[in-house]
């Protein structure tokens, strides 16, 4: 049964969705669109405007909430591909340098050996960025975001088994484009 | 010699292990923007929320409009000259400032305040002041015991056509003009009582009482029929004299009896009601 006023009609209860989900959000979009950072933090700001403008017809708890706010992040974030299949000068995937050093500045690892790793994760985030945007949802939900199996399943109303068979396929898909041009 | 990254792909392990090291995280960028976030912004109050959604152009017009009707409401309450104004847009009567009055007549015209009410002026019938009137002309149906027809009239300044009445001990005035002149108003004195009736579904007014003459001006020497005198005129809520005003079509009608033996208001509305 619905209540009768929706949750996130107050400016307090859709500032708290914002807090608490902000930097998933940001990831999500990230993970989806491929950067760089300004475009992909407009998309974060242009998904919570659009839900706050939004937010009357949304009936739900904060699970049904966050799905709610990734549904539009992928509807904004299809949008900006379409603009950047239009204009061909953006059609390069940059994966932040601040973020990768961010991920080995507790490492202890050679200059060397970093300066290859920045390499293979620059790769990996265009090969990632080259597969289908459902497949990259998958392994942006279960790497990225920490999600598990059993989450990804319900949230994609799939099997379990399914997930995790399609999740293995996109890895082998990334593999096998690895080497490729 | 390290490895090409493009070369010899990392075992799915490593993959799953790289994709899960990737943790961006947004700039202070992100945070500057949503300082201005709608949810932030403080809520007007419930009434002006209409305003908050309206364009800076839309708000101007709502604005003009509302200064316009609040100048409106407060010319009709203070100004009497505005008051009259709206007062003939919307009704039959004005009141006078007073109750008392000084109009100009003629000596000799028939249309002035001492002749009007003489048969003798009254000698057409009904089909020919029509035909000058040019619109259909109305007349009691039904005439009461003891009221007769007397004769027509017809006053080309106002296209007016006026039928007399007469009965036991009164007289009986059924004036038609089509509405847009400036006898579509009765001036009538400050304390005069406007109750409002209903002919039909029409609403209509009704006064009782009249102007009095307290004084006339002598008339000059050399006094021709064209002569003007002043007459000094007092409201008299007393006086046996009813007035009752309405609007069909653009047909404004007014039946006026005058006399001691003046039918009750309700007679007089039957009246009304019973033209054919």
């Amino acid at each position: 049964m619905r209540a009768s006023q929706p949750p996130l009609q107050d400016p307090e209860a859709f500032s708290n969705l914002y807090t608490s989900t902000q930097i998933i959000i940001f990831r999500f979009i990230y993970g989806m669109h491929g950067g760089p950072v300004e475009e992909v933090e407009d998309l974060t700001c242009d998904t919570y405007v659009r839900a706050w403008k939004g937010r009357g017809r949304f009936f739900g708890d904060d699970h049904e909430a966050l799905c709610w706010l990734f549904t539009i992040a992928r509807h904004l974030v299809i949008d900006a591909h379409r603009r950047r299949k239009t204009h061909p000068d953006n059609t390069d995937v940059i994966l932040d340098d601040t973020n990768i050093d961010a991920q080995y500045i507790s490492v202890q690892v050679t200059p060397e050996e970093q300066a290859t790793r920045h390499e293979q994760f620059k790769r990996l985030w265009q090969v990632l960025q080259n597969l289908p945007d459902d497949k990259r949802e998958m392994l942006v939900l279960r790497y990225m975001l920490g999600w598990k199996v059993k989450q990804i399943a319900e949230y994609l109303q799939k099997e379990e088994n399914t997930v995790s068979v399609y999740i293995h396929r996109c890895l082998e898909q990334i593999r096998q484009g690895w080497s490729a041009d | 010699m390290n490895k090409s990254p493009y070369q010899n792909p990392p075992e799915e392990s490593e993959i799953e292990e790289m994709l899960s090291q990737i943790r961006p995280l947004p700039t202070s960028r992100l945070d500057n923007r949503m300082r201005a976030a709608p949810w932030l912004r403080p809520i007007p109050p419930k009434g002006s929320r209409f305003l908050a959604y309206l364009k800076p152009a839309h708000r101007l017009v709502w604005g003009f409009i509302a200064l316009i009707l609040m100048i409106a409401v407060l010319g009709t309450a203070w100004f009497p000259s505005v008051r009259a104004i709206a007062r003939q847009i919307f009704y039959s009567f004005i009141p006078a400032p007073s109750n008392q009055l000084e109009v100009q007549v003629t000596l000799a015209s028939p249309g002035d305040l001492f002749h009007f009410s003489d048969p003798a002026n009254f000698t057409q019938s009904i089909s020919e002041v029509q035909k000058q009137a040019g619109f259909g002309v109305k007349a009691i149906s039904i005439l009461p015991e003891g009221l007769t027809f007397t004769g027509s009239r017809f006053d080309p300044s106002y296209n007016a056509v006026t039928l007399l009445y007469q009965g036991n001990n009164y007289k009986l005035f059924l004036t038609q003009r089509p509405r847009g002149n400036s006898q579509d108003v009765f001036s009538i004195g400050a304390n005069a009582i406007v109750k409002l009736v209903m002919i039909g579904d029409i609403q209509g007014e009704l006064v009782v009482g009249g102007w009095k003459a307290i004084s006339t001006q002598p008339a000059p020497e050399n006094q021709t029929p064209a002569s003007l005198i002043n007459i000094n005129a007092i409201w008299d809520n007393d006086l046996p004299q009813s007035t009752l005003r309405w609007q069909s079509g653009d047909i404004v009608y007014e039946l006026r009896s005058i006399g001691m033996g003046s039918p009750s208001q309700s007679e007089l509305i039957n009246l009304a009601n019973g033209l054919k």
